[in-house]
């Protein structure tokens, strides 16, 4: 019942942020339509557009950018004070702590449903046709991983701020590395190689080749191990260890 | 007299610092109990670590005689009331959404936490502002909300920290008189301050904090006659020095 009331507010919090709903409403379509405007003449190819490309990127790199939804939530300075008022109540912590989760996830995948369904449904972005369910759970797991890790970082460092600048900084450097804004292999062929190291090219090829080839050979058994691991973390250690198990099997998706 | 509160040989580090050296005092059911010390004397430290959200490194506290547990802690926090010093409300709700959430926390629900918002609104006399948001406030107002969080749901003991800081002699006042009020309903106080004549105008007894340990205690007519000081300005002068703290 408290979790409920907890969440209650914080969704109020959330939906009165102007940043966290621009990220969310605005930014996955608008950056795809204007990645997919301004390189258009970069893909020809009837398969794929500029538009099919960029709506993958676009929305994989906001997803990424998810992690700094969870310490605005926790400690921006609108909420902070107010916050700390929920600690001196007789409310756990873990249940604090997983109302906020709660809340970011279910914003986040409400948003970007909506964005999927409508450049989806609008044939701007080819979203892989049957595979589009599958797509999205990789965007759901990805998703649950960066909220949770930038919850895990903001309680460890204690600074909104200086956890934003981390995470920001650490996805922007992953995000220009493996191409998501341009193909890196124009820039030579160590770039290139540099990028499909990355686990963003990686599984960013991944989804790929579920859209246009139908194909989910290099979906490994693996990949679905850290994903039940993860879940199985999420599920069941957060009842003790709400951070510290997320952040574990977080690095466990980090790996794959 | 009934002790609510026992600290025992309280003790707080952070890294090298030594917040907190062995605090003793216990607070009786029904009194104000006034705390004075000098800028970093260990006065928030102690609030922080009586309100349950700062753990002691060594020491005991007893709260209804009770020491502090998982098994308890919500049973113990849902007897306090704490008023940070920094204001702890969400300045983007209304003021009676704001004391209706913090209260619905502590289990009250529908008419009872209807009555408890309405008599925390009334208390604090914001009743004709209730629907405006705290950011429309001023300074002494939100001072007001910030206290009227902390009573909706009838607290036992009340803790305060510096409650009044830049606010004006009005709101002070009209928050001092509250006090007196809640005391006479039967509700025990804990209030540390800068300024003594809050402490002289409502405080049974006082316990005076200097680095990190307990200098002295006791109700105010007490200590002037020890000291044979005419007030307690300074009478707190003569007791933690004239050396500048900051």
């Amino acid at each position: 019942m408290k979790l409920l009331i907890l969440m209650k507010q914080d969704l109020k919090n959330v939906f009165s942020n102007p940043s966290i709903m621009m990220f969310c409403f605005i930014y996955p379509t608008a950056l795809v339509l204007l990645f997919g405007f301004l390189f258009s003449d970069m893909y020809k190819s009837d398969i794929v557009t500029s538009y099919d490309f960029y709506g993958i990127t676009m929305i994989f790199y906001l997803i990424l950018q998810s992690a700094t939804i969870t310490p605005t939530v926790f400690m921006e300075e609108r909420t902070k004070k107010g916050n700390l008022r929920i600690a001196y109540a007789p409310v756990s912590r873990i249940q604090i702590y997983t109302s906020k989760l709660i809340t970011v996830i279910l914003v986040l995948t409400v948003s970007f449903l909506i964005h999927i369904a409508f450049l989806g449904l609008t044939g701007i972005v080819n979203f892989g046709g049957n595979n589009t369910f599958i797509i999205m759970i990789l965007f759901f797991l990805l998703m649950l991983f960066m909220v949770t890790l930038g919850g895990a970082v903001c309680t460890l460092i204690k600074s909104e701020d200086l956890t934003n600048k981390i995470v920001g900084i650490t996805v922007n450097c992953f995000a220009v590395v493996s191409g998501i804004f341009f193909p890196v292999e124009m820039l030579g062929e160590f770039a290139g190689n540099v990028a499909n190291a990355t686990p963003v090219k990686m599984t960013l090829n991944k989804i790929f080749e579920i859209i246009y080839d139908n194909s989910y050979a290099n979906l490994r058994v693996g990949n679905w191990n850290y994903n039940y691991i993860y879940s199985n973390i999420f599920n069941n250690n957060s009842q003790k260890l709400p951070y510290r198990g997320l952040y574990l099997g977080g690095i466990k998706c980090l790996i794959y | 007299m009934e002790k609510v509160i026992e600290v025992k040989n309280l003790k707080k580090k952070y890294k090298d610092n030594e917040a907190l050296r062995g605090l003793d005092f216990d607070l009786y059911k029904g009194e104000i109990l006034g705390i004075l010390g000098p800028n970093g004397a260990g006065k928030s430290t102690t609030i922080n670590i009586l309100s349950t959200i700062l753990k002691k490194d060594e020491g005991k506290i007893l709260y209804f005689g009770e020491e502090i547990s998982e098994r308890n802690i919500n049973k113990i926090k849902s007897k306090l009331g704490i008023v940070p010093q920094d204001l702890a409300i969400f300045e983007d709700i209304s003021a009676y959404k704001n004391i209706t959430f913090f209260a619905s926390l502590y289990g009250l629900k529908g008419e009872e936490l209807e009555k408890a918002t309405d008599y925390a609104l009334e208390f604090a006399g914001l009743t004709s502002r209730k629907n405006d948001k705290p950011k429309t406030y001023s300074g002494g107002m939100k001072r007001r909300l910030n206290i009227a969080c902390s009573i909706a749901h009838k607290p036992e003991i009340l803790i305060l920290d510096e409650p009044t800081v830049g606010i004006d002699p009005q709101s002070r006042n009209h928050i001092l008189e509250d006090l007196k009020a809640l005391k006479s309903n039967g509700t025990t106080i804990i209030y540390t301050t800068h300024y003594m004549e809050e402490i002289e105008q409502i405080a049974d007894r006082v316990v005076i904090v200097d680095n990190g340990k307990k200098v002295e205690e006791g109700t105010i007519g007490e200590l002037l006659d020890k000291y044979s000081e005419e007030n307690l300005e300074s009478l707190f002068l003569d007791i933690t020095g004239k050396n500048l703290r900051d």
